[in-house]
C-alpha cells in the first residue's frame, strides 16, 4: 500500500467521525443551531453515561451487557423508596450505591471466579431485570420526582442546555482525566492491554478488574437518576437495550472490544454522532422504522474502519 | 560464487526491503544449497527476520529476485512459498494446544471422505509420519500436554508433511532445553542427509559452529559475507557481526562477603523438594537446570506469584512471604521473566507506560500521575539502557528485542530494588545488548544487590554468577563455584545424570 493511503486508512474511523458530523451539520441550516445541538446532548445524556461505564470495562478487557437492566433495578429501587417518602439525599445515595454493587458482582465472578464476561453479565442481564419486575410486582410506579430537578436547566447562547447534558460532559471529562492522569487509569490500560505482564509489573489485577466492572454499575446507577429525572416513572422494562447501545458508542469512538486502547472522549463522541444521525433522520421527515436500519449500518461502518486501520497498522 | 560449488536451491539476489524509509535490507544475495545447514547470523535489527520473512513469502521485497533451481519464481502469500517448498519455522509456533497432535499435524488437509474426517487414517499417517522422524510422540496426546520440544517436533513433522525443500528455523532451540537441543540437532542432521536445504538462525554460536556447514553474517541490513564454517572462527563471526572488537573480557573478580540476607530454607511447592539457599549483599547467585527442574517455580514464589507449600524464606532474617507480585515489588523486589512478550511488555502501550508501570506509585500524588516526573524517569533510564527508540511514545513491540528488554530491566531497575530475580535475561538479543546487560548485572552486584539469574546459557552463568546451583527434579544436584564454574562444567552438570 502507498504510504498516504495507508495514513488515511490508518484514520478512518477518525475521518469518518468527523466527516459524520459534517455531513449531519450541513445538512439543514435547521440542525446546526444551538438549540438542536444541546437537544441533541440531553438525548445523548442517558446512553452516553453508560458509555462512560462501558469504556472502564472495554478498556480492561471485560464486557458489561448488563448496564440497562441495572438502571430498571436502581429506578425500581428508588421507586420503592420515594413511595416510602424517603427524600432527596437517600434515594441518590441509595442510586449510586446500588449501582455500584451490581456493578461490583459482575466484577466478582468475572474477576474472582473467573467466569467469562458476555455469560457473567449476560446472567445478571436476566437476574436484573427479573428482579426489578418482581420488586414492581410487574406495576409501574409513576410520580417518581425525587430526581427531576436533573430535567430542569440553563439558557446558554438562546439555547436550552439541561442538567442531565451537564452531568453526561461533567461524567466524560472527569474520567478522561482519571483514565489519562491516575495510576488507577493507567493500571487499567495496562491491564486490558496484557493483563498477566500487568500482574507481573505488580498491578493487583484481580482487585482492578472488579473496579472496572463496579465502575459500569455506577454509570447504571447515574444514568438510573438522569432517566427517572426525565421519566418520572419506575418501570421494570425501562432502559432495555441500552447496554448495546453504550457498546455502540464506544465502539464508534474508536475503544476496543480488545482491551487496552480507547478514549473516553471517543465514547462520549460516538454517543453524540449516533444520537445526532437519530435526531437528523427524524427531522429529515424518514419514518421511525429507518432509524435502526441506519444506526446498524453505521456501527457495522465503523467497526470495518476499525478493522481496515488495525491491518494497516500491522504490516 | 566459486565454479567448483554445487548449483544453489534458492538462490537470493539483490533483495532490498525498506520500512517506513529505514532500510532492513540492502541488496541481499544469498544461496541455500541441498544437502546444506546454513546458519543466518547477525545482531537483532541485522535484517535476520527481513530476509526470512521474504523467503517465506511473509514479505515482499521492494526489489530483488528468487530463484528455484535457476527458474525466477514470485512468492507472494506463504502459500506460494509452501508451494514450492519452503516452510518456516517461527519461535512462536503455529499450533493448536487444544488438537491432538495428529489433528495438528492433518490440519488444513485431513483425510476426509465426503464431509468426514477419517480419523482412523489421520492417525495412521501422523504416526508414520513421526515413526520416519524418529519422534517418539503419541499422534493422540493433545498437543497442549506435551513439552515445547516435542511440540516443536510436531511443528517439524508439519512443516515436512509436505514436500519440503528448504526449511528456514528462526531461533528454534529458544524455548528448549539442552537435551531437547541436542535431539532437534540430530533431526536436522537427518533431514540435511535426505538432501533438504536448511537455514538456521540463532544468536547461538556455539550451535551455529556445532551444526552449520556455512555461515552467513548480516549487518546492518547488508550481507557481510559468507563462510564455510570450518573456515572461520566464532571471534571472526562476532567481531563481523559487530564490525569492531567486542570486549570479551574475563567475569570480574567479585567477592561479596558478610552475611545471608536472602535465605532460603527447605522450600518446596511446584517442582521443588527442599531447596536452601543463601545469598550475600552483592552476589550474583546463579541457577539452571532442564525445564521442570524447579527454577522456574523459585521465581514464582520469590515475587509471589505462587505460594511454596514448606519451608520459609528469610530477608535479612525476617520472614518473607509475598502473598502477590504488587506486595514483593514493595519489598524490594524485582523479577524480570523469560517470556517477553506474554508476561513483560503490554503491546497497546508506548515506551513511556511500560517503562514506569512499576513506579506509577512514587511518580504519583494521591492517586494522580505527575506526568512531568513520569516522563523524565522514562528518559533519564532509557537514556542510561540505551533504548534506542523514536520517542517515548513509541510502541514497545515496534523496538527490537533487545530494546524491548532494556524497558524492561529498566522498569525494574528504576525502583532500584533490593533484590533482582532474572528469568533469561538476554534470551534471542544481539551481542552488543547482552554485553550491555552483563555489564549492567556486574553493576548490579558492586552496587551490593542480590541477583538471582535463572539462565539456560552457560557462557551467560560463566560469564556472571559467583556460585551456579544446578537442579534436577527440584533438588540442588550440584554447586559450582569458580574455579570450577566454567562452561563446560556447567553444561555437564546439568545435562549429566
Amino acid at each position: 500500500m502507498p504510504r498516504p493511503f495507508r495514513t488515511v486508512v490508518g484514520r478512518l474511523p477518525q475521518i469518518l467521525l468527523i466527516a459524520g458530523a459534517l455531513v449531519l451539520m450541513l445538512r439543514t441550516e435547521r440542525f446546526f443551531t444551538p438549540g438542536t445541538l444541546a437537544s441533541i446532548l440531553t438525548q445523548a445524556s442517558i446512553v452516553g453515561v453508560l458509555a462512560i461505564g462501558q469504556t472502564f470495562v472495554l478498556i480492561g478487557g471485560g464486557f458489561d451487557l448488563s448496564q440497562g437492566a441495572a438502571l430498571a433495578l436502581v429506578a425500581a429501587t428508588v421507586g420503592r423508596l420515594s413511595q416510602a417518602e424517603f427524600g432527596l439525599a437517600v434515594c441518590l445515595a441509595a442510586a449510586l450505591g446500588m449501582g455500584l454493587s451490581l456493578g461490583a458482582i459482575n466484577g466478582f465472578f468475572v474477576s474472582v471466579v473467573r467466569t467469562n464476561p458476555f455469560v457473567a453479565t449476560l446472567s445478571t442481564l436476566l437476574i436484573f431485570r427479573g428482579a426489578a419486575f418482581i420488586m414492581l410486582d410487574g406495576r409501574p410506579i409513576p410520580g417518581v420526582r425525587v430526581f427531576q430537578g436533573v430535567d430542569s436547566g440553563f439558557k446558554l447562547a438562546d439555547a436550552f442546555v439541561s442538567y442531565r447534558g451537564v452531568v453526561f460532559v461533567a461524567a466524560t471529562l472527569l474520567t478522561w482525566l482519571v483514565l489519562r492522569r491516575t495510576v488507577f487509569g493507567q493500571h487499567v490500560y495496562a491491564l486490558g492491554g496484557n493483563a498477566e505482564a500487568a500482574r507481573l509489573a505488580g498491578v493487583r489485577t484481580t482487585r482492578l478488574r472488579t473496579w472496572t466492572f463496579a465502575l459500569s454499575g455506577l454509570a447504571s446507577g447515574l444514568a438510573a437518576v438522569l432517566l427517572l429525572g426525565w421519566l418520572r416513572v419506575a418501570k421494570s422494562d425501562i432502559a432495555t437495550g441500552y447496554e448495546l447501545d453504550s457498546i455502540a458508542a464506544c465502539v464508534v469512538g474508536g475503544v476496543s472490544l480488545q482491551g487496552g486502547r480507547g478514549s473516553v472522549l471517543g465514547a462520549a463522541a460516538g454517543c453524540l454522532l449516533l444520537q445526532a444521525l437519530r435526531t437528523q433522520i427524524t427531522m429529515s421527515g424518514f419514518p421511525e422504522e429507518y432509524r435502526t436500519f441506519v444506526t446498524g449500518l453505521v456501527i457495522l461502518i465503523f467497526a470495518a474502519a476499525d478493522a481496515l486501520a488495525r491491518r494497516g497498522e500491522r504490516t | 560464487m566459486s565454479a567448483e560449488a554445487a548449483p544453489a536451491l534458492v538462490a537470493l539476489r539483490g533483495a532490498s526491503k525498506s520500512f517506513s524509509g529505514a532500510r532492513a535490507l540492502k541488496a541481499v544475495d544469498l544461496d541455500l544449497r541441498r544437502g546444506e545447514i546454513h546458519a543466518l547470523c547477525g545482531e537483532n535489527g541485522a535484517g535476520k527476520s527481513t530476509l526470512i520473512r521474504i523467503l517465506g513469502g511473509a514479505t515482499r521485497p521492494d526489489s530483488g529476485t528468487i530463484a528455484i533451481d535457476g527458474l525466477p519464481v514470485r512468492l507472494p502469500d506463504p502459500a506460494a512459498a509452501l508451494r514450492r517448498g519452503i516452510a518456516v519455522i517461527h519461535q512462536e509456533l503455529a499450533l493448536v494446544d487444544d488438537l491432538t497432535v495428529a489433528e495438528n499435524l492433518a490440519l488444513g488437509d485431513e483425510p476426509r471422505r465426503g464431509p468426514w474426517i477419517r480419523r482412523r487414517a489421520m492417525v495412521e499417517s501422523a504416526r508414520a509420519k513421526l515413526g520416519e522422524l524418529g519422534f517418539a510422540i503419541d499422534p493422540r496426546a493433545p498437543l497442549g500436554s506435551l513439552p515445547i520440544g516435542a511440540r516443536q517436533q510436531v511443528e517439524i513433522a508439519r512443516a515436512l508433511r509436505r514436500d519440503v525443500r528448504l526449511l528456514v528455523l528462526d531461533e528454534p532451540t529458544a524455548a528448549l532445553s539442552r537435551a531437547e537441543a541436542g535431539r532437534l540437532f540430530d533431526v536436522l542432521r537427518d533431514l540435511r542427509a535426505r538432501g533438504i536445504a536448511i537455514l538456521y538462525v540463532s544468536h547461538h554460536l556455539d550451535e551455529v559452529f556445532a551444526l552449520s556447514d556455512r555461515i552467513t553474517v548480516l549487518r546492518d541490513g547488508a550481507r557481510i559475507g559468507s563462510w564455510p564454517a570450518s573456515e572461520t572462527t566464532p571471534g571472526e563471526v562476532v567481531a563481523r557481526m559487530v564490525g569492531q572488537a567486542v570486549d570479551v573480557r574475563d567475569r570480574p573478580a567479585r567477592r561479596a562477603d558478610g552475611p545471608a540476607k536472602l535465605r532460603i530454607e527447605g522450600l518446596r511447592g511446584g517442582a521443588l523438594r527442599g531447596l536452601d539457599l543463601e545469598v550475600a549483599a552483592g552476589e550474583v547467585v546463579g541457577l539452571t537446570g532442564l525445564a521442570g527442574a524447579g527454577h522456574e517455580d523459585l521465581a514464582s514464589f520469590l515475587f509471589g506469584d505462587a505460594r511454596p507449600t514448606a519451608g520459609r524464606v528469610l530477608w535479612d532474617g525476617r520472614p518473607f512471604r509475598p502473598r502477590h507480585p504488587a506486595e514483593a515489588a514493595r519489598l524490594g523486589v524485582a523479577m524480570v521473566p523469560a517470556d517477553r512478550r506474554g508476561q513483560g511488555l503490554i503491546p497497546s502501550q508506548g515506551v513511556l507506560e511500560n517503562l514506569t508501570i512499576a513506579s506509577y506509585a512514587d511518580l504519583a500524588r494521591g492517586g494522580w500521575i505527575r506526568r512531568g516526573a513520569q516522563k523524565a524517569l522514562a528518559r533519564q533510564w532509557s537514556e542510561r539502557f540505551e533504548v534506542a527508540s523514536a520517542g517515548l511514545s513509541q510502541k514497545v513491540l515496534t523496538l527490537s528485542g533487545g530494546n524491548q528488554q532494556k524497558v524492561l530491566l529498566a522498569r525494574w531497575a528504576a525502583r532500584d530494588p533490593d533484590l533482582f530475580v532474572l528469568n533469561e535475561p538476554t534470551r534471542g538479543i544481539d551481542v552488543k545488548t547482552r554485553e550491555a546487560i552483563h555489564r549492567w548485572i556486574d553493576g548490579l552486584a558492586e552496587a551490593g544487590r542480590c541477583v538471582l539469574l535463572i539462565t539456560s546459557d552457560a557462557q551467560e552463568m560463566t560469564r556472571l554468577a559467583d556460585r551456579c546451583l544446578i537442579l534436577r527434579g527440584g533438588e540442588v544436584a550440584r554447586t559450582l563455584e569458580p574455579p570450577a564454574l566454567t562452561e563446560h562444567a556447567v553444561v555437564a552438570a546439568v545435562v549429566e545424570g
